[in-house]
């Protein structure tokens, strides 16, 4: 399982602060000031961004995309039997590792989770570990009610509805209901009451209910777009909020009926932005973008880069993550800003790789000319993508060419021709890289891939293949010239500082980070559905004038994330 | 240099107990019926990436009298046991288009020309992989089917899940290797016993049975709400009550309790880094051998790093740039390195299996057939003909072992040797396999 290093960092949770740069016309909540009614039977408002396209967006939505079926990611199953049977830290729980797909880096992506029978195995294990160890050390987290003063049918039945219904964030069908009882009973004739509880329990951690998110949201007559009831809603708020199940405040919102109106939506969510969670949610967001784990497993050829250490990435991880905190929730959370922050943030361990003295072990912003002449525009000039995207002994500027145009600019790059003979020439010896490169691209055939690359890259020449700052290369100066093609901020430019301006102003950058936080909300690419349009657009706008808080506000207030379609071939 | 003398330390636990016990032999008193039957086979396919130099790889001489080439010598002690081959091609892995890596990759081992060929991203399996087929027809005698493990390092999938995976069962269910050492010990000792199972027998019933009744209660709940979904969520959910269905057998069955003695589980912070690769592979290796040898499973899928490798190098080996870009460079002297460093590894796996002895008293390495495969013949070129099979062990004698088998003058297809694996294995009578177009018949003289 991929381990998150972001509590190491140990911030506090400013959403106030980040609240500055408002969309529309601002208010105490985004989403308490676009309530223009609830249209339709007490369905939820729609659309709420403002410019030019609110109109034509707000109310329900004439159609949305079929919700991609997501199962619990990893992480997201830790979160949740946390949430509701205790801590499981110490059972030993491992689960195979999830992968993602090209171009699509967040792990939530539905249509590539797999589900081999080493993932059902370690469910069965898991839940029966945790069945155990909750009837051995935390029964009445769950259990509410006294077997032997309430009988045990009784108290079996209201364990059952209680425990079951939390479980399965939403109340329990008869169907549902009696498959449990049975269990119970199977389990209770093998032993005791707490048996049937332990075997109850084991049965829930692996059932559809549980390991899926569902959409149950009950449809009325021939209704094809159908908008979330309240315990979908719950469900929805929560996973993309906190990374976990509803917690006691929304559950009791959906029995009462309060997550039907856009002002009970937007009370919610405003409550749950407060919360650590959602911090460590917006950062996650950035953390499966840049693709930050592959910072930790970096290493470096100790001939040529002996500074370099795993203590060195791990601190280059964290010093992305902190900017990015600082950006979003102490700055403007703009893209642009991303791309163009003058400063960035360093421990010791890492002032030390970097050349900047006086720096302790907490970290702490460097501005730029306290950088001893590297440069410092936002995540282009963090050591630890220009580690990652390097080879162990010398830089790439392919494969960071492809990170600025997969990752940055959302381009999916062709494969080469067919039958295309893609063996580069040997490089001749004390040749810098970008000359190697370049008679690499004097291949025509590599060049027709190659030359939408590498130019990108040989702009970050100026860090060598550990992150570090260079201003020589093979004795000669670093040559920073980049040029970018194809883009609708072509042209060239000279080092990651005149290149982050250029993707600052870039909005097919804008669009990508758009689109990234839509695969990462709702777990699939964005479709042609007049919803999804309508999504994209009010992301899109939120982000551009309000950074990415304000995206985050708008996220559940979208069509997509308020409405179902009913599926082709489903309910 | 990585040593190879040492190795069996791995299997020693905590204590320094020894524990490279002869399993089989401690099994044999609990299955009588088992001791005149003939013993079972085994298959276990071997994965490395990113093809040979063809200078290095194929052997010299006649069919029976020839001469390792350099990426084969630590394979010497066993050349009786080896099948080597010359003149096979992997054709159905540029149908319809040039397939690159993923194209044969996808083709290598089930025979099928792939699918969604309008990129290399988006290419997949138009077949099930070998070991697949295989588990089908004998996987079931064991707990654990189909092993599918290897060492993937983090990352490795980046950009295309099929990279990482090396089994499945057709373009939508794709069986990713475990390969961090406690998820893998997991799987292979549930519950931290071979068997998965309490030693108390009435124990060992009730959980059996409560396994049961769980097991079957969600898979109805699957059916209820397969309804709701849709068309491409109905896959997704029909694969993985495939994968309940598999597990319920394997874990409601009554098994003999296998005297298998289990080794200290790995920490689940295993260093999964680059460098540590040699000790990695080593402890995985050692839990694959440990899984035959205790009859845990009889189909492995073996699966070194990635299709291409990933972003591997052989930094152990003192290289600094990555397989696949070495591959690409045509670096005669590394990409031989690398391919002798692999036969080393499966040098070690032979010697591992060769100390069990089997059912009927011989080795376990002759009646365990190992199918080394490569997604490219000439790796800088990325071509599929030449596709460099290998087979090391047995097949219990079914196949005669020990030979080079040259069909440069009249080229034969991957497929035909998958057919002959096939049947030989499972004791079918195939006529083709995979592709038809790609198979006219078993491969002549195999």
């Amino acid at each position: 399982m991929k381990m998150q290093r972001i509590s190491v960092l140990a911030m506090s949770c400013l959403w106030a602060a980040g609240c500055t740069g408002m969309i529309g016309d601002g208010g105490p909540s985004a989403l308490g000031t676009s309530s223009g009614g609830s249209a339709g039977g007490g369905a939820p408002a729609g659309g709420a961004a403002g410019g030019p396209t609110a109109d034509s967006c707000s109310g329900p939505p004439g159609d949305v995309d079929e919700t991609a079926l997501r199962r619990l990611t990893n992480a997201e199953y830790i979160n949740t039997v946390t949430d509701l049977l205790g801590d499981v830290s110490q059972l030993n729980l491992s689960f195979p590792v999830e992968l993602t797909t090209e171009g699509f880096p967040f792990l939530d992506n539905a249509a590539a989770q797999e589900t081999p029978p080493a993932l059902v195995q370690q469910y069965l294990v898991a839940a029966e570990k945790i069945a155990a160890d909750t009837v051995a050390n935390r029964l009445s987290k769950v259990l509410t009610c006294d077997p032997v003063a309430a009988g045990e049918q009784a108290c079996a039945t209201t364990f059952i509805s209680s425990f079951g219904a939390k479980a399965f964030r939403r109340p329990l069908d008869a169907d549902q209901t009696q498959t449990l009882t049975s269990i119970w009973q199977v389990g209770r004739n093998q032993g005791n009451f707490n048996s049937g509880v332990q075997a109850v329990i084991a049965a829930v951690l692996q059932m559809p209910e549980f390991l899926y998110r569902f959409e149950l949201s009950p449809a009325v007559g021939s209704q094809t777009v159908v908008p979330l009831d309240a315990w979908d809603m719950a469900t929805h708020l929560s996973y993309l909020l906190w990374n976990s199940m509803p917690d006691d405040a929304l559950f009791a919102a959906a029995q009462a009926g309060k997550l039907q109106t856009a002002a009970d939506v937007s009370a919610q969510v405003m409550r749950m932005l407060n919360e650590p969670r959602a911090q460590q949610m917006v950062l996650r967001f950035h953390d499966e973008w840049l693709q930050l784990a592959n910072i930790d497993t970096q290493e470096k050829d100790p001939n040529v880069f002996p500074a370099f250490s795993t203590a060195v990435a791990t601190a280059m991880h964290q010093e992305v993550l902190a900017l990015v905190n600082d950006i979003v929730f102490h700055g403007d959370g703009k893209v642009a800003t991303l791309f163009t922050a003058p400063y960035t943030f360093m421990n010791d361990v890492l002032g030390q790789f970097y050349g900047v003295t006086g720096r302790t072990a907490t970290f702490a912003r460097v501005d730029q000319a306290m950088l001893g002449g590297r440069p410092a525009s936002g995540i282009l000039t963090a050591g630890g993508l220009l580690a990652a995207n390097a080879h162990m002994d010398n830089t790439s500027p392919t494969k960071r060419g492809i990170f600025v145009r997969e990752m940055l600019l959302c381009e999916q790059l062709p494969p080469p021709p067919p039958n295309a003979n893609i063996t580069p020439p040997v490089p001749k010896p004390n040749q810098t890289n970008r000359e190697a490169m370049i008679n690499h691209v004097a291949n025509p055939v590599c060049a027709s891939c190659h030359r939408m690359m590498d130019p990108v890259g040989f702009g970050f020449e100026g860090f060598d293949a550990s992150g570090a700052w260079r201003t020589t290369d093979m004795g000669q100066p670093v040559d920073q010239s980049g040029m970018i093609t194809g883009s609708d901020v072509a042209g060239s430019f000279n080092g990651p500082v005149e290149l982050g301006t250029r993707l600052a102003s870039s909005e097919e950058a804008m669009k990508c980070a758009t689109t990234q936080w839509f695969r990462f909300a709702f777990g699939r690419d964005s479709g042609m559905s007049v919803g999804d349009t309508c999504a994209l657009t009010q992301l899109h706008d939120a982000l551009k004038q309000g950074g990415e808080l304000a995206l985050v506000r708008v996220l559940p207030q979208t069509a997509t994330f308020l409405y179902r379609k009913v599926p082709q071939g489903g309910l | 240099m990585f040593k190879t003398i040492s190795r069996r330390a791995v299997l020693r636990g905590a204590g320094g107990v020894a524990i490279g016990l002869p399993f089989l032999e401690a099994m044999q008193p609990s299955r009588a019926l088992a001791q005149t039957a003939a013993p079972p086979k085994r298959l276990v396919l071997w994965y490395s990436a990113n093809g040979q130099m063809p200078q290095y790889w194929y052997p010299t001489g006649t069919e029976t009298n020839f001469t390792l080439n350099t990426a084969h010598v630590p394979l010497q002690p066993y050349q009786s046991k080896l099948i080597l081959f010359d003149g096979v091609n992997n054709d159905a892995g540029k149908d319809p288009v040039y397939g690159g890596h993923q194209g044969s990759f996808a083709a290598m081992t089930s025979g099928m020309p792939f699918t969604q060929p309008q990129s290399f991203n988006t290419m997949r399996p138009g077949g099930p992989s070998i070991d697949q087929l295989v588990a089908q027809k004998i996987g079931g005698a064991t707990r654990i089917p189909l092993l599918p493990t290897g060492v993937v390092p983090p990352g490795s999938g980046d950009g295309n899940a099929l990279q990482a995976i090396g089994s499945w069962l057709d373009q939508t269910q794709l069986i990713p290797p475990i390969s961090q050492p406690s998820a893998l010990f997991d799987y292979l000792f549930m519950n931290g016993t071979a068997s998965g199972m309490p030693q108390n027998t009435m124990a060992a019933d009730n959980l059996r049975a409560l396994r049961k009744s769980i097991l079957d209660s969600s898979l109805e709940r699957f059916q209820t709400l397969r309804a709701r979904v849709g068309t491409a969520d109905k896959v997704r959910l029909d694969n993985h009550m495939a994968a309940i269905r598999q597990v319920e057998t394997q874990v409601t069955a009554v098994q003999q309790q296998m005297a298998c003695t289990i080794p200290t589980r790995p920490a689940d912070n295993y260093s999964l880094l680059n460098s540590n690769i040699p000790n990695w592979a080593q402890v995985n290796l050692d839990l694959m051998i440990l899984a035959l040898g205790c009859d845990i499973t009889r189909v492995v899928n073996w699966f070194w790093f990635a299709m291409g490798s990933g972003g591997v190098t052989f930094s152990w080996l003192g290289h600094t740039n990555t397989h696949h870009n070495l591959a690409h460079s045509s670096a005669l002297k590394e990409m031989t390195e690398i391919n002798t460093w692999f036969s080393t590894q499966l040098a070690y796996v032979m010697s591992g299996l060769d100390k069990y002895t089997d059912v009927g008293g011989g080795s376990m390495l002759d009646n365990t057939l190992i199918l080394w495969w490569n997604e490219l013949g000439n790796g800088s070129a990325h071509l599929s003909s030449r596709a460099p099979f290998v087979l090391a062990g047995g097949a219990g004698g079914a196949l005669k072992m020990g030979r080079f088998l040259d069909y440069t003058s009249a080229p034969i297809e991957n497929n035909q040797i998958l057919l002959t694996v096939y049947n030989v294995l499972t004791g079918s009578q195939d006529t083709t396999y995979g592709s038809t177009k790609y198979c006219p018949g078993p491969a002549p003289g195999l």
